[in-house]
């Protein structure tokens, strides 16, 4: 069978102590395993500050927003810190009615 | 995919022409796996938006529908066939997946659950050694009193 296009990319910037993981695409069950994997490479390099470019996401659903509360826990759990930068309309909402607007910086 | 009537269709909700598609049904089936998932939520996305559903409804919708395909499919077998109704009705989409993997109903993560509950207007999950089943209720919201 062809392969079907890539879903969700994710590029990875470093910025001075700051990582930031560019997302394009859908995040759903199927692509969160990419973005789990970056998040782990990242946290693993001892990064202190990383953030999630999120404004081209064009769909997250449950299992997205699992990576992203595990990669806050384990950055919390660093003292280190998250940023969701430039989420949608869309994803902004999943984020409240799930509660995790309250806990992850939003910019 | 294919489409066909169910049943007598019921007048328009909002007196347009889409009131004739009430009672029509689209089949989507593809095999039960997690990349295709995509696939039923742009047919879900794509027939809402034809039936005048507001942007919001048709985002919600295509959460909704992904969450309860993926429960479905999520731990499936090689092999196996997904099949995805979509049965239009007077304003509302009621939506019915089916999976052969034979098992109880799979359980809902509490962050699926809560998605669900403010994206769908009635869901439920069910399964037994025929398989497993969903179905899913969205109707407009700008037709909900």
């Amino acid at each position: 069978m062809p392969e079907l296009e890539e879903p969700l990319t994710v590029e990875v910037a470093a910025q001075g102590d700051e990582v930031v993981l560019v997302l394009v695409g859908e995040l759903d069950p199927h692509t969160a395993p990419i973005l789990r994997s970056c998040v782990d490479d990242t946290v693993s390099a001892g990064t202190t500050s990383l953030v999630l470019d999120v404004a081209g996401l064009d769909f997250i659903d449950s299992s997205g927003l699992r990576v992203i509360i595990a990669a806050h826990k384990l950055m919390d759990e660093k003292g280190a810190r998250l940023v969701l930068r430039g989420p949608t309309d869309n994803t902004r909402r999943l984020l409240e009615i799930t509660g995790l607007a309250d806990h992850v910086d939003l910019a | 995919m294919s489409a066909g009537p169910a049943a007598p269709g019921g007048g328009s909700a909002d007196g347009s022409a889409r009131g004739s598609t009430d009672g029509s049904v689209i089949r989507l089936m593809i095999p039960a796996e997690l990349r295709f998932l995509r696939i039923a939520r742009l047919t879900a996305a794509g027939i809402a938006g034809d039936l005048g559903f507001g942007l919001q409804d048709v985002e919600d919708l295509r959460v909704a529908v992904d969450e309860m395909c993926a429960a479905l499919i999520e731990d499936a077998e090689p092999g196996i066939d997904f099949e995805v109704a979509y049965q239009i009705g007077d304003g509302r989409l009621e939506i019915e997946g089916r999976c052969g993997q034979a098992g109880p109903p799979p359980e809902l993560h509490p962050v699926a659950r809560e998605l669900l509950s403010m994206t769908a207007d009635d869901f439920s999950l069910d399964g037994d050694q025929d398989g497993r089943r969903f179905r899913l209720v969205k109707q407009r919201s700008d037709l909900t009193v």
